[in-house]
């Protein structure tokens, strides 16, 4: 348990998120591209066969938590650590999270190094599909419309959450439960804009068909301490931030 | 639909339904003006949310709302959708309850509701544009035992809401008068511990099933929203066979015809 001041409140680790309501969509996308495209992390994605790697569109209405209400939306790849054999060395590398509040965004950078940015989010919930859409500097950057699929069980979730700022990698234990969880092969439609995250997933091979989307209807999260990564070191290379 | 840059007004938003709208809307970018009696009561809608600011009123005071309008006017903007989710329920049988209990419950569900409309509905004509989100009740189409007060001041408010509907049409205002089953909110958790029987043991919603519907229906175009799986369903019981779901409560209320079981020892 830590405590940091945020804008001049004081925000305590776990971060504690009570109600949100998140979707996701995850996709194959050419390794090389992925792996290039993280390289400054100094992670790889994690192989899949046929030289593919996954990345995962999502968004998130934050409703009632530690960081205030909020929007997100979330460009992630699942990595490995160099060198990792087993499983538990996969996580999920957070290459884009722009939110729409300032608190969230002070409080991302701070505790954790999340790539946080403040711009625009508009969350359409509808009778068929929900849209997000992201605007950056006033003009379309993606818009990501996923269908309602059919009641799935979710088990609890504990991730390893990794992070770039400023030349350094962190990892975050990211806890995850809920309820209503609805998903569904394909599903999503994504639509890019301009700007660096179009540009990005167009180099990914955006706009393209999903493996598999979803949305979980009542999330409860919780977010520790981040930890140091050191990727020359051997072993369990983790030192407290 | 993106509030962004739009101004929200929303009264009860303390707790509850309200606190989540309120929530909600600021996460959609909107400036949320959040009016509950104190201050104190507006932490959590407040919290971490630059763009929430914080009213206390009390909407059953004229001159305490008429000020906190003026000011959220003044420092927050014009008002572009209204959400009245301030209200109160005081459960009891009619025949036992203060006429006081009554009347507070009217004036704070009903008058509440007609001086927050009329606060807001005339700048929104002008404009051209505005929402009105009224929190009505199931209880305002079908009425039931120990919950008299609460079911006369929902009544209200349907009527009240159905007939300011009509009126708006075409000027771009879009009314919905929401009408939900119990929902797990501080006030059902307050009526459970009051009086156990008063809603019957039916189960709670959740607040989101709430503000989901009431965005349908103003997507729609409809006046009345019913969230809830049944809500739909008793409220046309209840028009089309009134005595038949009051037979059913009645057994409720006072426990089945005892028959005298066979062979039971004599008394």
């Amino acid at each position: 348990m830590s405590t940091y001041d945020v804008l001049g409140s004081t925000v305590t680790t776990p971060v504690e998120i009570r109600e949100a309501r998140s979707w996701f969509s995850t996709f194959a996308v050419p390794f090389r591209a992925a792996r290039d495209l993280i390289a400054y992390s100094g992670l790889e994605p994690a192989p899949l066969p046929g030289g593919r790697a996954l990345a995962s569109l999502g968004f998130v209405r934050y409703v009632d938590g530690d960081l205030g209400p909020y929007h997100e939306f979330v460009v992630a790849l699942i990595v490995r650590r160099p060198g990792g054999t087993d499983r538990r060395d996969t996580g999920a590398f957070i290459h884009q999270l722009p939110v729409n509040q300032p608190f969230t965004c002070a409080a991302g950078r701070g505790i954790w190094g999340f790539p946080k940015f403040v711009t625009d989010i508009g969350i359409d919930e509808g009778v068929r599909r929900d849209t997000a859409t992201l605007i950056v500097d006033g003009a379309l950057a993606v818009r990501l419309s996923i269908a309602h699929g059919v009641p799935t069980r979710v088990p609890d979730t504990n991730l390893d959450a990794y992070s770039w700022s400023d030349g350094v990698l962190r990892c975050t234990p990211w806890r995850l439960d809920g309820e209503g969880s609805r998903s569904r092969p394909g599903g999503v439609r994504v639509e890019l804009g301009t700007g660096l995250i179009a540009d990005e997933l167009r180099v990914l091979g955006f706009p393209r068909r999903a493996i598999m989307s979803g949305t979980m209807r009542r999330v409860r999260m919780t977010f520790g301490d981040a930890h140091v990564v050191d990727l020359g070191a051997p072993g369990p290379a983790s030192v407290p931030a | 639909m993106t509030f962004r840059g739009s101004v929200a007004l929303v009264t009860g938003a303390g707790s509850g339904i309200g606190l989540l709208a309120a929530q909600r809307l600021a996460a959609q970018g909107a400036r949320v003006a959040a009016l509950d009696l104190t201050a104190e009561s507006l932490e959590a809608a407040q919290r971490h949310s630059p763009n929430v600011s914080a009213f206390a009123a009390d909407v059953t005071d004229p001159d305490a709302l008429g000020d906190a309008m003026a000011r959220i006017v003044a420092e927050v903007g014009p008002i572009d959708r209204l959400v009245h989710a301030a209200g109160i329920c005081l459960p009891g049988r009619l025949v036992e309850q203060p006429v006081e209990d009554v009347a507070r419950v009217m004036e704070v569900n009903y008058v509440g509701t007609v001086r927050s409309v009329t606060a807001v509905v005339g700048g929104m004509v002008e404009r051209s544009r505005g929402d009105i989100v009224l929190l009505a009740s199931m209880a305002g189409w079908v009425p039931s035992f120990r919950l008299g007060a609460y079911d006369a001041s929902k009544f209200a408010v349907v009527a009240y809401g159905e007939v300011l509907a009509h009126e708006l049409e075409g000027t771009g205002v879009r009314t919905v008068v929401v009408c939900p089953p119990p929902v797990a909110t501080p006030m059902v958790d307050a009526i459970n511990a009051a009086d156990p029987m008063a809603l019957g043991g039916q189960p709670a919603i959740r607040a989101a099933e709430v503000l989901d519907a009431a965005e349908r229906a103003l997507e729609r175009g409809e006046i009345f929203a019913f969230p809830g799986r049944i809500t739909r369903s008793a409220v046309r019981v209840r028009r089309l066979a009134p005595g038949l779901l009051w037979k059913r409560m009645d057994r409720i209320e006072r426990g089945p015809r005892r028959q005298p079981r066979h062979g039971a020892p004599p008394a």
